[in-house]
C-alpha cells in the first residue's frame, strides 16, 4: 500500500477569521473604568425626624442656593473657601462653642476626645446646578479624608489608604465618619406660594 | 571598470504570516480582559463634573446606569431639548426607575443583590431638582447605594 500524505491545511485565513473576532470586540466593549463619589442614601422613613434633639453647635449647614451661591454657616463664601471650614469643624482638636460637643473616649489605654455628633447639613435648591453639587459634595468628601489622613499620620505613622482594616474602620466610624445629611427636598418655589 | 555586481535577479523571499493569527488572538484576550460589555448606547448629553475624591467602581456587573441629561443632537427632533432620563437603551420618566431597578435586582441572584450600586451619569448642567427626584425614587426602592460618575481630575475649580 502506498503511504498517502495529508495535505497541510491553508492557514492563510486564519489571521482574517481573528481579525473579525477582534473587530467585534473592539466594538461591543467599553474601556474606560467609571470614578465616581460614593454615597449613601438615607432610608425612607415613615415618621419624621423630630428637630428636638439637634443642637445647633453639632450641625454645618452648607446651602447651595439657585443662583449657585454657596453658604455655610450663614455667610456666603467661595467655593474655596468651604473645604478649611469644614475641616476646622470636624477637626476633634477644634474646642469651643461653636465646635461640636466633645466627648471622652478611650483608645489604646489612652483617652481621646473626639466628636460626640458632628454633621454636615447640605441643603440645596431644585434649580442649583448639578456641577456645584458635585463640587460641594467633593469638597466635604475632601475635608474628611484630609483629617482622616492626618489622624493615621499622626497616631499610625501611615496614610488613611496604607492603613489596616480595622483601623481604617476605626477611624472611619468613629473619629470621623462622613456625616453628610442632605435635607429632605423642599421645593422653595412652592412654599412661597 | 570591473564590474562589482552580477546583476541577478532575486526573487524577495515571501513573509511568513503564520504567526499572525496568534499575534491577533493575543490583542483580542487583551481586550476581552481589559474592556467589559457596552451596557447602553448614551442617547444623551454627557459632560460629566469633575472630582477629585473619587473611588473605582468596582464589580460592574452590579453596576446599574441611570443617565440624566438633554438628549444629543440626533434625538432633538424626536425628544426636544430639555433634560431627560435615560435608563437601558431609551428614555423614561422618573416613574420609571421603579420598574428598572425591579428589573435589575432580578437579574442578580440574592447574595449580589445588597451589594448593588446605581450609577449616576448626570451632565453637570442638569439641574439638582431633576437628580433629587431620581434619588427620592431609588430611596423608595431601596437601593441606596449610588454613585455620582465623575470624571477625576485634581483641579475641580
Amino acid at each position: 500500500m502506498a503511504s498517502k500524505k495529508t495535505p497541510g491545511i491553508n492557514g492563510s485565513s486564519m489571521a482574517d477569521v481573528s481579525f473579525i473576532l477582534f473587530i467585534f470586540f473592539l466594538m461591543v466593549t467599553t474601556m474606560g473604568t467609571d470614578y465616581g463619589l460614593i454615597r449613601q442614601l438615607p432610608p425612607m422613613s415613615q415618621d419624621p425626624v423630630s428637630d428636638e434633639k439637634i443642637i445647633e453647635r453639632n450641625v454645618f449647614v452648607v446651602n447651595v442656593n439657585i443662583s449657585n451661591l454657596i453658604q455655610a454657616e450663614g455667610n456666603v463664601i467661595d467655593i474655596s473657601e468651604l473645604r478649611p471650614k469644614v475641616k476646622e469643624f470636624f477637626n476633634i482638636a477644634s474646642e469651643g462653642d461653636n465646635f461640636p460637643e466633645k466627648m471622652d473616649t478611650i483608645v489604646d489605654g489612652k483617652t481621646l476626645r473626639i466628636n460626640r455628633i458632628a454633621v454636615v447639613s447640605l441643603q440645596n435648591d431644585r434649580g442649583t446646578s448639578y456641577r456645584t453639587y458635585i463640587q460641594v459634595q467633593n469638597e466635604l468628601a475632601g475635608a474628611v479624608h484630609e483629617l482622616r489622613n492626618e489622624f493615621c499620620r499622626q497616631y499610625y505613622d501611615a496614610d488613611y489608604e496604607d492603613c489596616e482594616q480595622n483601623i481604617q474602620d476605626f477611624v472611619g466610624k468613629k473619629i470621623y465618619p462622613m456625616a453628610i445629611s442632605e435635607a429632605e427636598p423642599v421645593d422653595k418655589s412652592k412654599k412661597k406660594k | 571598470m570591473a564590474k562589482f555586481k552580477k546583476e541577478v535577479e532575486k526573487e524577495t523571499p515571501e513573509i511568513a504570516t503564520t504567526s499572525l493569527p496568534d499575534i491577533i488572538f493575543m490583542l483580542i484576550f487583551f481586550f476581552m480582559v481589559t474592556t467589559s460589555m457596552r451596557q447602553a448606547s448614551v442617547m444623551v448629553e454627557q459632560k460629566l463634573p469633575k472630582a477629585s475624591e473619587v473611588k473605582k467602581l468596582e464589580n460592574k456587573s452590579l453596576v446599574s446606569y441611570i443617565y440624566i441629561g438633554s438628549p444629543q443632537k440626533t434625538y432633538h427632533s424626536k425628544w426636544g431639548t430639555s433634560t431627560r432620563i435615560q435608563l437601558n437603551d431609551s428614555f423614561a420618566e422618573v416613574e420609571g426607575i421603579e420598574a428598572f431597578i425591579a428589573s435589575e435586582r432580578e437579574t442578580k441572584n440574592e447574595v449580589d443583590q445588597s451589594k448593588m450600586t446605581t450609577a449616576l451619569k448626570v451632565d453637570e448642567n442638569v439641574k439638582m431638582g431633576q437628580v433629587t427626584d431620581v434619588k427620592q425614587a431609588l430611596r423608595r426602592v431601596s437601593a441606596l447605594k449610588i454613585s455620582y460618575i465623575t470624571t477625576k481630575d485634581s483641579k475641580v475649580f
